[in-house]
């Protein structure tokens, strides 16, 4: 009877301890957290990579300022060249290697869609930085948290400024035939349906290509309101110029994925979608610019990239420190999960998560140049941000 | 808008026969074809870059030592990369060659890989009227360019002793050198051309596209295109190549679908070879057993 | 005129049988215990260095031991890696058979790929209407969306062998170490076989060939389905091993790791496609702190190469300890 008792007692007393032994700690010591960052630091993808640089200029801010609670952040980056297989590599050297405490990053869509299962097998906790591919994050995975606006966010958004132009009606659509393209034409087109519009016409211009001629040609004589031009940066240059040269003078909006300071400016009617508060030298995003920009690392320039990564390391920061110095995964992740319209002030908008959105990030902002030719930040047509 | 896209056509088919031409240079030279030939296109054109954004020097300053510079380095490359394996099989050759174009791309990268970088506007902005059709300083440019070269290699190809060693050379180099040429300095010379060629191409390029490292690649497979519907070996072949898949991808993709420009140039290679391996002015080239 | 491709030693290996044959045994039987060593990270880089093992085999049976300039070693991979990708995610089709499918479709491939060849085109020709069909196949990729998923890319799920999950990289390493070990008897025995030696004479002299009545447009055929049916396998096994097929994993820049593994391991020899494969899965790995200079690396190493060393690395090897020239065929 006794010995019966002992042994329940003894059961009892390791139940409940469990939950406490079955707290994940790995990646955090007394001084340091390990904190990954996958990114495409080299390869065809390499300009993205400056977001991975600007949430590691980030992280140094905050470890000058102290750390979290007396632990500096030790960051481990993994460049993965926008490679499908060299991603996997990276996400299991983080995990299993370098057992980091959790990830932050995920630029290219495809080499994160790569890493999903490994990472979500892992259980080690993912807060996307940047990729807008929206499968990343759904179905929901316990351990993945989407900061960076999605594609379908974005799509959408596009169609919302565009309407929100009276008597914008006749749409055109200038894009690639990948991945990242079809991300925000087909939610766009999904909400357009929604108003009742289908877009008039639809033209494609792949990677690489030199000359838009043809395509331009056809989108004039669609005489549409507005172009969307779902195109990377080297390809918006070209179909710009081209549009200019034939004189295609309707109303344009850009997509996500160009440096803004690269294309020709200025340029009256050709707004793009902008994923910040404020542009980048304006009041809004000046604590953000003077935290990040001295401590990008040597050769590396400040971009309008650089940028969009840091927005979900704010957020990553703010939990950590809530959380205090007992620090484990699960505490991680239920505590993002609380969080609730919080500004980055970086990010367009607000960060808010829980258990069944983990989408968080749900506004795009538009940047144009008013009738003044001043580059201003809007929220809807004619509509300016304000701080 | 028939017309537009015909002038469009011949513009952008120009800039892919510049590079083809450069390529048959060195093809009629040496028999070998360079399969690194885009990443000096995007050598060329980096170098002016440097040269007029970094440090500062007039645009055609930096565009002529561009050239020269890029010459030399094509010298540089037969006489220490080809030449040494020129009696070797051309699986070497062409190995050599991507693995040259690879470094200059990997160099590149080192260097410049983080940024897209806005190539200096140089060529006057601005576009004009003739008739219904839109024209830019570039497309004349570009276009009279190409028949400036043309018509120059031809005369020094068919017109000059220069030309005739060049087909002595072609035919058979250990004849050519029993005769007396200097085999060596001949091909080192062409590559050299070639390569400064490749520069001048990568420099009407670069201003059309921003510049980034993998600019070669399509550069490159459209040169070939260019190369086999006009014929190997053939500068005017070159030329009418390059214009013609230039025309061809912009009426395919205006009249039938966008989606067909990128594999306008694949089926032309894969069509032209089954067919009619010569082109329309090649010579016959093809091994049969 | 096409000469031989020269390997370091010109005195070929006699034929080997029997103590070498177990030799050739024994190393993937050592290689069993592996796994036991090494971490998730590390095993998986290995499984990746076993899929550029069979590219490389693969690819030399073209390059090397045939001869010919056929550059749609990217194409054979990624049509393997689409076939069994396509089976898994739209048919839920059983492992090997997924598998096995993709290694048929980079046969087909191959000997579709041959009709040039037939029709008489060689050296740079071949390889630039190769390169086109490469890049056309991208294009197919990118479009035959109902079937691709586009250039999204097609999700690979979990594999499952006869009811067994391999979850584990250390579980998929079973499956590639038995896959790689019993395609590179196979490749072996070919190449050391009268096919084999037809293969070489038409490399070393194809007219000299044909008129000893060797029937050339036969092997060639046979050496292109061979080809591919091997990168169409490794294909098959990247789709299983990555579980991501996109249609830029099989792009130009892909095409010049494969003439990496082969220039750099060793022109038509086997052991040369295993030192190659494993010096470019490795290096990557290795420069992680030094980003960017991997690609200047490889390009120096094949620049290297073939300068100095055309047999391959593994002439290298051959002269540290003569077990390297019996093992594993090479001519």
């Amino acid at each position: 009877m006794r010995t019966s008792r002992v042994v329940m007692a003894a059961a009892l007393a390791m139940i409940w301890t469990l939950p406490a032994i079955a707290q994940d700690r790995t990646g955090v010591t007394d001084t340091t957290i390990k904190i990954g960052i996958p990114a495409p630091l080299t390869g065809p993808a390499a300009s993205f990579g400056a977001a991975a640089y600007g949430i590691q200029a980030y992280y140094t801010h905050i470890n000058e300022k102290g750390g979290i609670h007396g632990r500096k952040i030790e960051i481990i980056m993994g460049d993965h060249a926008c490679n499908e297989a060299k991603g996997v590599a990276v996400a299991k050297k983080l995990i299993s290697q370098d057992q980091v405490f959790l990830l932050n990053g995920g630029i290219c869509s495809g080499v994160a869609l790569a890493m999903r299962p490994v990472i979500e097998e892992s259980g080690v906790p993912w807060v996307v930085s940047t990729a807008v591919n929206q499968k990343i994050s759904s179905p929901i995975a316990k351990n993945i948290f989407h900061a960076s606006q999605t594609s379908e966010v974005a799509g959408q958004s596009f169609a919302k400024f565009m309407l929100s132009k009276e008597g914008a009606k006749k749409i055109g659509i200038i894009a690639h035939t990948n991945e990242w393209s079809k991300g925000y034409r087909d939610p766009m087109v999904e909400f357009l349906k929604t108003k009742g519009i289908a877009p008039t016409v639809e033209v494609t211009l792949e990677r690489g290509q030199s000359d838009a001629t043809a395509q331009v040609l056809r989108l004039k004589e669609a005489s549409v309101d507005f172009v969307v031009a779902i195109l990377y940066e080297p390809e918006i240059v070209v179909f710009l110029r081209d549009a200019q040269k034939l004189g295609l003078n309707t109303l344009k909006y850009g997509a996500l994925g160009a440096d803004f300071m690269n294309t020709e400016k200025p340029m009256k009617g050709f707004y793009q979608a902008f994923q910040y508060k404020d542009l980048i030298d304006g009041p809004g995003m000046k604590k953000a610019r003077e935290m990040i920009e001295p401590r990008l690392p040597p050769g590396e320039k400040l971009t309008d990239f650089s940028f969009y990564g840091p927005g979900s390391s704010v957020a990553i920061v703010h939990v950590l420190e809530k959380i205090g110095r007992d620090l484990t995964r699960e505490k991680f992740i239920a505590e993002m999960d609380k969080l609730t319209n919080f500004d980055t002030g970086v990010m367009a908008g607000t960060l808010t998560f829980s258990p069944t959105q983990r989408q968080g990030a749900t506004q795009l902002y538009t940047v144009g140049y008013d009738d003044a030719g001043k580059l201003s930040v809007y929220e809807s047509w004619g509509k300016k941000v304000s701080f | 808008m028939l017309a537009q896209l015909l002038v469009s056509g011949v513009a952008q088919g120009a800039l892919y026969a510049l590079v083809a031409l450069a390529m048959t240079v060195i093809y009629r030279a040496t028999t070998v074809i360079n399969f690194g030939h885009g990443d000096l296109v995007m050598a060329g054109a980096f170098l002016v870059y440097l040269l007029v954004v970094l440090a500062g020097a007039p645009f055609l300053l930096s565009a002529s030592l561009a050239v020269v510079l890029l010459f030399a380095l094509g010298v540089a490359v037969y006489k220490g990369l080809i030449r040494p394996i020129m009696a070797g099989p051309h699986l070497a050759l062409a190995m050599m060659a991507v693995a040259v174009g690879y470094a200059l791309r990997g160099l590149a990268r080192l260097v410049w890989g983080r940024e897209v970088l806005p190539f200096p506007k140089v060529l006057p902005q601005g576009t004009f009227m003739v008739g219904p059709v839109i024209l830019a300083p570039s497309d004349l440019i570009v276009t009279g360019a190409v028949i400036a070269t043309v018509a120059i290699l031809a005369v020094v190809f068919y017109a000059t002793p220069l030309g005739k060693t060049a087909q002595a050379v072609f035919q058979s180099e250990r004849g050519a050198a029993l005769v007396g040429i200097n085999v060596s300095a001949f091909q080192s010379t062409m590559w050299g051309i070639g390569a400064a060629m490749a520069a001048l191409g990568g420099i009407l390029i670069a201003p059309v596209t921003l510049l980034y490292p993998d600019l070669a690649a399509a550069t490159l497979i459209r040169a070939f295109a260019a190369m086999t519907l006009g014929g190997f070996g053939s500068f005017l072949g070159a030329a009418v190549g390059g214009i013609l898949l230039g025309l061809s991808e912009l009426l395919v993709g205006a009249y039938i679908s966008s989606k067909l420009i990128d594999i306008t140039a694949y089926l032309i290679i894969i069509g032209v070879l089954l067919i009619r391996p010569s082109g329309l002015f090649g010579r016959q080239t093809i091994v049969r057993v | 005129m096409q000469q031989g491709i020269q390997t370091a030693d010109v005195n070929a290996a006699p034929m080997t049988r029997g103590p070498s044959r177990r030799i050739f045994w024994t190393i993937p039987l050592a290689l069993l215990g592996l796994p036991f060593f090494l971490n998730d990270y590390t095993q998986y880089v290995v499984n990746l260095a076993l899929v550029y093992v069979l590219v490389g085999v693969g690819f030399n049976i073209v390059l090397g031991n045939l001869g010919q300039l056929a550059f749609a070693n990217a194409a054979f991979y990624g049509i393997g890696a689409y076939a069994t990708a396509i089976l898994m995610h739209h048919y839920k089709a059983p492992l090997l058979l997924a598998i096995g499918a993709g290694s048929i479709a980079g046969g087909l491939a191959g000997a579709l790929v041959c009709l040039p060849v037939l029709r008489g085109i060689r050296s740079f020709y071949l390889a630039i209407i190769t390169l086109a069909f490469g890049e056309l196949m991208r294009w197919v990729y990118v479009n035959a969306e109902s079937w691709t998923l586009g250039s999204m890319g097609l999700h690979v799920p979990r594999p499952v062998l006869f009811g067994w999950v391999l979850a584990t990289e250390k579980q998929k390493f079973y499956l590639f170490i038995v896959i790689v070990t019993l395609l590179i008897a196979a490749t072996a025995n070919l190449l050391r076989s009268r096919v084999g030696r037809a293969f070489m004479s038409i490399r070393d002299n194809e007219h000299a060939a044909a008129s000893m009545g060797v029937p050339t447009a036969l092997y060639m055929v046979l050496a292109f389905a061979w080809s591919g049916f091997v990168v169409g396998t490794a294909g098959a096994l990247y789709a299983v091993l990555v579980r991501q097929v996109s249609p830029e994993a099989f792009n130009l820049l892909e095409l010049i790791v494969h003439f990496g593994i082969v220039i750099v391991g060793g022109l038509g020899s086997i052991a040369g496609s295993i030192v190659g494969a494993i010096a470019l899965t490795m290096a990557p790995e290795l420069l992680r702190d030094l980003p960017g200079y991997e690609e200047l690396l490889i390009a120096l190493m094949m620049i290297l190469v073939l300068l100095f060393l055309r047999g391959g690395l593994v002439t290298l090897l051959e002269r540290v300890t003569s077990l390297f020239r019996q093992i594993y065929y090479r001519d």
